[in-house]
């Protein structure tokens, strides 16, 4: 059986992830060292105030399919990820239409 | 109302009392010193005054396992600070709630590299579940109350809030003071209840899972000792017969005595525990991680197996081991609700029984039995116990008694997690993530303050013991009776055993010179005896348990001896190598 068992070799491809966090010290940096530790490829980041304490934060990431869910999961339970409004307890955008769109799934 | 004038700190004061703070462990400097100012006028909330941050950290996270509750620690800025800074990561490691005062220089200075600055903040990032500065008197209550909601909710861990100099002494306007908090008040232990509306719906394809299984074990973790749920998980057992497997940190959570369990898995686990996971067709994990110690190589890991993961951290789940199924929610409300779904199934699983008896379950059958009748050494009582010889005893002795134990890392932490049996709840405190020498003493003494009920033991190899021994001072000053114990062989014994097994012997900077124990232990005012033969082992334990205060064991030990059983490094965890015949008993020597 052994389906589905982790096995680090899967290829990752980059995709464009949208957060909003409370402005807050660290805040932007724990962002970054999460990515860092778990391992995920920075390949680009942007981000611009929202407002008085908010901070809209664009990443360009290189993930695999394995590791895209886990690291979302993630970055959504750090404290200062807000947590979206409506049903989704989640405060993180993944943008599927992104790189089709703007044709920015090149790693570039 | 309350019209008294005060400052930062007493309103950090007050928000660790309503907080339900009762002790804090730390050391003072220069830039938390109003806040030490504040507490000298707080007989509620008691200071254990440590030797070294480190220990503050980790006495703080003792606390917190014995007891359930935060553990609180403090410092001062700068290299107070970065002190705190590996018990900070042991207690994260092991999803130990914390809350972590530091002072910080002023806030119109920060930046500048002033005296004792460090970006505190900044270094914690990763070792920490979230951390706040506090860079105005206003935030003070607010932050309080997240930091400790934070480090209780979901997946506990340790939060870190930086204090600067100016905003604990910052004087806080009676109209602030009696404002309400937009925070609101975390209670003791709380966590959220699972919102995933699939909950149900998962829960049941899992009881359909055990009921289809033929070779199901249940493995369980420390999340069942955090959650307090051990009684739900025995139940379960018992209503299905299904073995149970503990890891390092779930050992307290399920007792190896009783007839359904296997014992340890991984890299020193027992055979019954390996064998059965890599031939079990459904695996039930209960609050665990699947550590690497625990799978080995997680592509060889259970190849038959389904796995169903009961966790509170999303996070968690797929981050080694990917399960087949998983539940994620607190345990204290999914496994009930599991247990509701499953169908008996007590008549089966005679052949996976039967199965499993034809493999060991326990560690060692070579070992002298120093409580035994007549003469249990077989003439060699005069040799120095072995390693083992002398975990089994003290296992007894604690277990006897009704003990907590706090044991550091190395081959003592491998032959005690093997021969502790008893599985008494929150009782054995260990660094299993991060593997931390130098954690038994303090831990011992935050488990000591938090459970005074219990005799607390700590136990350490003597690597271990001297990068934090300082508290034995701590010990001495609170007058805790704590029975401190180091298990004496001369030599870094777990790095020795790997040197010796797998770079061909070549014992690279791991022997010791140590100074006399037990000497030392009273130079710091305490009781001490050393141990150097099989025959006096028992009576020297006995004279340990007794003691109304701190007391001082060495017990020197053969030098060169292996924990087994042993799954070599890339192995997987059916190529576990069982002890070989020992070799006859050598004169301790220290050098």
């Amino acid at each position: 059986m052994n389906k589905g068992r982790t096995d680090g070799t899967e290829r990752p491809e980059v995709e464009t992830w949208i957060l909003r966090l409370r402005d807050r010290p660290g805040a932007l940096e724990r962002v970054l060292s999460l990515l860092r530790r778990r391992r995920v490829g920075l390949e680009g980041l942007s981000f611009a105030k929202a407002g008085e304490d908010r901070l809209d934060v664009e990443l360009h990431v290189g993930v695999t399919v394995v590791q895209r869910e886990r690291i979302q999961v993630e970055l959504a339970g750090l404290a200062d990820v807000e947590a979206a409004e409506g049903e989704e307890p989640v405060g993180l955008r993944r943008l599927d239409s992104f790189n089709e769109n703007e044709g920015t799934n090149d790693g570039t | 109302m309350n019209d008294r004038p005060t400052n930062g700190a007493e309103w950090i004061c007050d928000s660790l009392v309503e907080e339900g703070v009762r002790i804090l462990f730390g050391h003072p400097g220069g830039a938390i010193l109003p806040f030490y100012d504040a507490l000298h006028g707080r007989p509620e909330l008691r200071h254990v005054l440590v030797r070294h941050e480190q220990a503050a950290a980790h006495a703080a996270d003792g606390y917190a396992r014995a007891t359930g509750n935060v553990g609180v620690c403090l410092a001062t800025s700068g290299p107070g600070a970065t002190n705190l800074v590996t018990g900070l990561a042991t207690a994260a490691m092991d999803s130990v709630p914390l809350v972590a005062l530091t002072g910080q220089v002023p806030t119109n200075v920060m930046g500048t590299d002033a005296f004792q600055e460090v970006d505190v903040l900044g270094l914690t990032i990763p070792v920490t579940k979230h951390g706040f500065l506090v860079e105005s008197f206003e935030d003070i209550p607010d932050v309080m109350r997240e930091a400790f909601r934070v480090a209780r909710s979901g997946r506990p861990g340790p939060v870190l809030v930086d204090l600067p100099k100016n905003v604990q002494a910052a004087a806080v306007p009676a109209y602030w003071r009696n404002r309400p908090a937009s925070v609101p008040p975390s209670e003791n232990g709380t966590r959220p209840a699972p919102t995933d509306p699939r909950l149900y719906e998962v829960l049941g394809q899992a009881a359909e899972l055990l009921d289809n299984a033929l070779r199901p074990v249940i493995m369980v973790g420390r999340g069942v000792v955090a959650s307090e749920t051990s009684e739900c998980v025995r139940a379960l057992a018992e209503a299905h017969r299904l073995p149970v497997i503990t890891t390092l940190l779930g050992l307290d959570a399920f007792s190896r005595n009783h007839p359904l369990s296997l014992g340890m898995p991984g890299m020193h686990g027992t055979a019954r525990a390996n064998r059965a996971i890599q031939e079990a067709d459904l695996i039930l994990g209960f609050g665990l991680r699947f550590d690497d110690r625990v799978t080995g190589p997680v592509a060889s890991f259970a190849p038959a197996a389904q796995i169903v993961l009961f966790e509170v951290d999303p996070a968690v789940v797929g981050r080694t081991v990917k399960p087949d199924l998983a539940v994620v929610g607190d345990l204290r409300t999914t496994l009930p609700a599991f247990r509701g779904r499953t169908r008996s199934r007590a008549h089966r699983g005679e052949e996976w029984w039967g199965r499993l008896r034809t493999w060991s379950r326990d560690p060692s059958s070579t070992v002298f039995d120093a409580a035994g009748e007549g003469s249990p050494f077989g003439g060699l009582e005069d040799q120095p116990p072995t390693g083992r010889e002398a975990a089994r005893a003290l296992a007894r002795q604690i277990e006897g008694a009704g003990g907590q134990v706090s044991t550091d890392v190395g081959q003592h932490q491998m032959w005690m997690a093997q021969e502790l049996k008893e599985g008494a709840p929150a009782t054995h405190f260990t660094s299993g993530g991060l593997g931390t020498m130098g954690y038994a003493l303090p831990a011992a003494i935050g488990a000591a303050f938090g459970r005074a009920d219990r005799a607390t033991w700590a136990v350490a190899g003597d690597g271990g013991f001297q990068m934090t021994l300082q508290e034995m001072a701590t010990v001495v000053q609170e007058d805790l009776p704590v029975r401190i114990v180091v298990v004496n062989n001369g030599y870094l014994g777990m790095v020795r055993q790997w040197q010796e097994l797998f770079f061909e012997g070549r014992y690279s900077a791991s022997r010791l010179s140590g100074p006399d124990m037990s000497a030392v232990a009273r130079a710091y005012g305490i009781p001490a005896r050393t141990v150097t033969r099989r025959d006096e082992l028992t009576s020297a334990l006995r004279w340990a348990d007794a003691a109304t205060g701190p007391v001082f064991l060495e017990i020197r030990v053969v030098n060169e001896e292996n924990v087994y059983p042993l799954v070599p490094p890339g192995a997987r965890l059916d190529e576990m190598v069982e002890e070989p015949i020992p070799p006859a008993p050598e004169p301790a020597t220290l050098p």
